[in-house]
């Protein structure tokens, strides 16, 4: 009896193992859709959006309301100090609407209202880089506002490299709650809706600014720092010659650069990225060693340094800065990287052969 | 008198700059010619609307500043010419090569400090100041990715680079436990 | 010029830092205001207030007492904004100049009447949108409330050419408001 009852449980197991596994997609096409997806679908919700920062925390309650292909409105509720603020977008313009409290305390940090709906298409070789450097697994996520999900979690297969628990929800395709994790591994930043619903007709005239009080921001404007540049175009534009790092972090590759130009100085800014995490060098000629903010930098930043140059450590939780100034020229680096890997990036361009 | 040659006069008229003949004249033509008139109330509108523009308060801290590149560059200007003085004391007098040497010496540096303080431009910022952009535009092409980046990211820093840090409370006033729990039903 | 005020440029010309600050306290919130209307950026102004200043410094030597002093430093203000415009125009689409963060900030201003703040930003960018010569007259004259006669010195030119700038600027003034009619409606 005992045997048969063994066998039956094994037989079970094993029955039901494949069937589970068989009723999950794959993670790049739950990813895939997840990223379109307020471009493909009507809805309306509530979420929370909360940020934990390093001395405090920032949270609002909003509201949501998307109409595909690029319609949004975002209400901020809640706290009471910024309730009645948001954002309308259409197309590709862009109306902040400011808070209904006059005079806001100017202790609330700034922040983004997020960007608007994105576009898979160029994004394809970010998604290789993505499977490639991060292990992406789908796991039954519960329920989330009563809906079913699943739960997307990309983990790095690398160290010192930031993770994502998304619970997707399993009809529609949408993130219904958000965890992102630094580098370090500590959370970082929760979205999570309260209140969703898909109605049938969502009408046109929710996405008409007010006529009063409305900063019309244009068009969303892209980068404003001449585009996207190949590193030749960089180089030909740029009047100082730039150093590239030859020591990249595991699975990085460059992605694209950009040429800014702030008060008559040249600022390269090369991007590179992972998939996930971006990582950006600026190189600038010049600049006033210390000037009148010098003493709050000394708060923030740890000295440290590097084959003998002096650099500046900084970390908030969510974004590493090293930066330093070698011949000449002012370099910063930023990520949510690894501490080991910022230092080894910033060495490879410390020790190339000197020139000035 | 036309109207082409009264709104050329229109300006003056605001001001009362206009001798007593030509601003009757004016005066005379917009009390009859309403397109005129209009232009004259537009403008009058215009000015208003400049004159009541606040005036701006510089912030505090600008004399400090102002006094540190003084000290730096403007003390030592004054310094050469002082010593241009000193250096016409009687013993150098007595050695008229030596001292027109001397000042030539003294003036050639004197021109090359003139052409090294008009070089620098108010443009050279201290690098404390260009971070603020950096982690702007990082944060603006982060979220731009696949996976972008959460709308918090650098506000601390971008906060704490423009205005002066002040003791800050915990924040918002919502119960973060709370929300956590009662959002997430597990499986 | 009042006695006093010769006094203070006379120590001024010794290189006396006390006057200095003296003359800076007292003409700061001038120069700001029109570095800033002619700029519109508060970072840039703050900057340009600055250099102003220590040219201040460096020239006052040169300045003989013919117009009063007040004008010789609008002038000089002037004459650096409109240097730094015309480099900045030299790079237009590339320039970061007046871009503020992209996320709302508040408390910012200290008036609590979001419309009326918004009216002004019209008109500022108004303001801004005149061509270099004009928008400094309209500065000087309007917010400055500099007469005919400092106007001249102020911009270096004859009496005739203020009256026909000041006629101009105001022409283009008024048509550039009147074309953004709806920023202004109650």
């Amino acid at each position: 009896m005992k045997v048969i009852g063994f066998c039956l449980t094994l037989m079970l197991l094993i029955t039901l193992q494949p069937a589970k596994e068989r009723d999950l997609p794959d993670p790049q096409d739950v990813l895939r859709r997840m990223v379109e997806v307020e471009r493909k679908i009507d809805f309306v919700g509530r979420r929370l959006v909360i940020g934990f920062g390093g001395r405090y925390n920032m949270i609002r309650e909003e509201k949501v309301i998307n109409k595909s292909p690029d319609r949004q409105r975002i209400e901020v509720l809640a706290p009471p100090e910024i309730a009645g603020s948001g954002l309308i977008r259409l197309g590709k313009r862009e109306w902040h609407i400011p808070p209904k409290v006059k005079g806001s305390p100017s202790d609330l940090p700034p922040y983004r209202l997020g960007p608007p709906p994105a576009k898979l298409g160029r994004s394809q070789r970010e998604l290789e880089l993505m499977s490639h450097n991060y292990s992406m697994k789908i796991s039954p996520g519960g329920r989330i506002v009563g809906r079913r999900t699943y739960l997307l979690e990309i983990t790095p297969r690398h160290k010192g490299r930031p993770s994502r628990r998304i619970w997707v929800d399993v009809e529609k395709g949408l993130p219904l709650r958000m965890e992102n994790y630094n580098s370090e591994g500590e959370l970082r930043f929760l979205v999570v809706y309260t209140e969703i619903s898909f109605p049938s007709e969502i009408e046109e005239k929710l996405f008409v600014p007010p006529k009063r009080g409305v900063r019309d921001e244009g068009r969303f404007r892209g980068p404003y720092s001449g585009g996207e540049l190949s590193l030749k175009e960089l180089r030909q534009k740029i009047s100082f010659p730039i150093l590239i790092p030859k020591y990249l972090p595991d699975g990085f590759e460059f992605q694209s650069a950009g040429l800014i130009r702030y008060r008559r100085r040249e600022i390269a800014h090369l991007r590179y990225t992972d998939g996930l995490v971006l990582l950006s060098l600026f190189e600038t000629r010049g600049g006033r060693p210390e000037g009148r903010r010098g003493m709050r930098e000394r708060e923030m930043e740890r000295p440290i340094e590097i084959l003998g140059v002096r650099c500046k450590l900084f970390y908030d939780g969510q974004l590493r800065i090293l930066r330093w100034m070698e011949r000449g020229i002012n370099f910063t680096l930023i990520g949510d990287l690894g501490e080991t890997d910022m230092i080894k990036v910033a060495e490879s361009l410390i020790a190339q052969p000197g020139h000035s | 008198m036309r109207c082409r040659d009264v709104r050329k006069k229109l300006s003056e008229f605001l001001d009362g700059e206009l001798d007593e003949r030509t601003r009757d004249e004016v005066q005379r033509h917009l009390a009859i010619c309403g397109e005129c008139s209009r232009e004259y109330d537009e403008m009058i509108e215009a000015v208003s609307l400049v004159r009541n523009l606040p005036k701006l308060d510089p912030p505090e801290d600008m004399w400090s500043a102002l006094k540190m590149e003084l000290e730096r560059v403007g003390r030592s200007k004054v310094t050469w010419g002082e010593r241009l003085k000193g250096l016409m004391t009687p013993p150098l007098a007595r050695h008229p090569v030596l001292a027109s040497l001397i000042l030539l010496i003294v003036a050639g540096t004197f021109v090359m400090m003139g052409w090294w303080m008009l070089t620098r431009s108010a443009s050279d910022i201290p690098e404390i100041q260009l971070l603020s952009l950096y982690v702007q535009e990082h944060a603006r092409y982060y979220s731009r990715q696949i996976l972008p980046s959460d709308p918090f990211l650098g506000s601390e820093i971008v906060r704490e680079l423009k205005t002066p840090a002040k003791v800050r409370g915990t924040g918002s006033s919502y119960e973060l436990q709370t929300y956590i729990s009662l959002y997430y039903e597990g499986e | 010029m009042s006695s006093e005020e010769t006094a203070l440029i006379q120590r001024l010309k010794q290189g006396d830092e006390e006057a200095f600050e003296q003359i800076f306290r007292r003409y700061q919130k001038r120069v700001y205001n029109v570095a800033y209307r002619m700029i519109s950026n508060r970072e840039t102004a703050e900057d340009m207030t600055q250099e102003v200043f220590l040219r201040v410094f460096q020239k006052i030597r040169k300045f003989k007492g013919k117009s009063s002093f007040s004008t010789w430093l609008y002038r000089l203000t002037v004459n650096l904004c409109l240097d730094h415009l015309r480099k900045r125009n030299a790079h237009p689409t590339e320039s970061l100049e007046d871009i503020e963060e992209k996320a709302l900030v508040y408390g910012k201003t200290p008036e609590d009447d979001v419309i009326l703040e918004e009216r002004r930003e019209a008109v500022q960018r108004i303001i801004s949108s005149l061509p270099d010569k004009l928008r400094a007259i309209i500065i000087l004259r309007e917010i400055e409330g500099l007469s005919y006669k400092e106007l001249a010195e102020a911009m270096n030119c004859s009496m005739g050419r203020v009256k026909s700038l000041l006629y101009e600027a105001r022409m283009e003034l008024r048509r550039r408001i009147e074309r953004n009619k709806h920023l202004f409606k109650e």
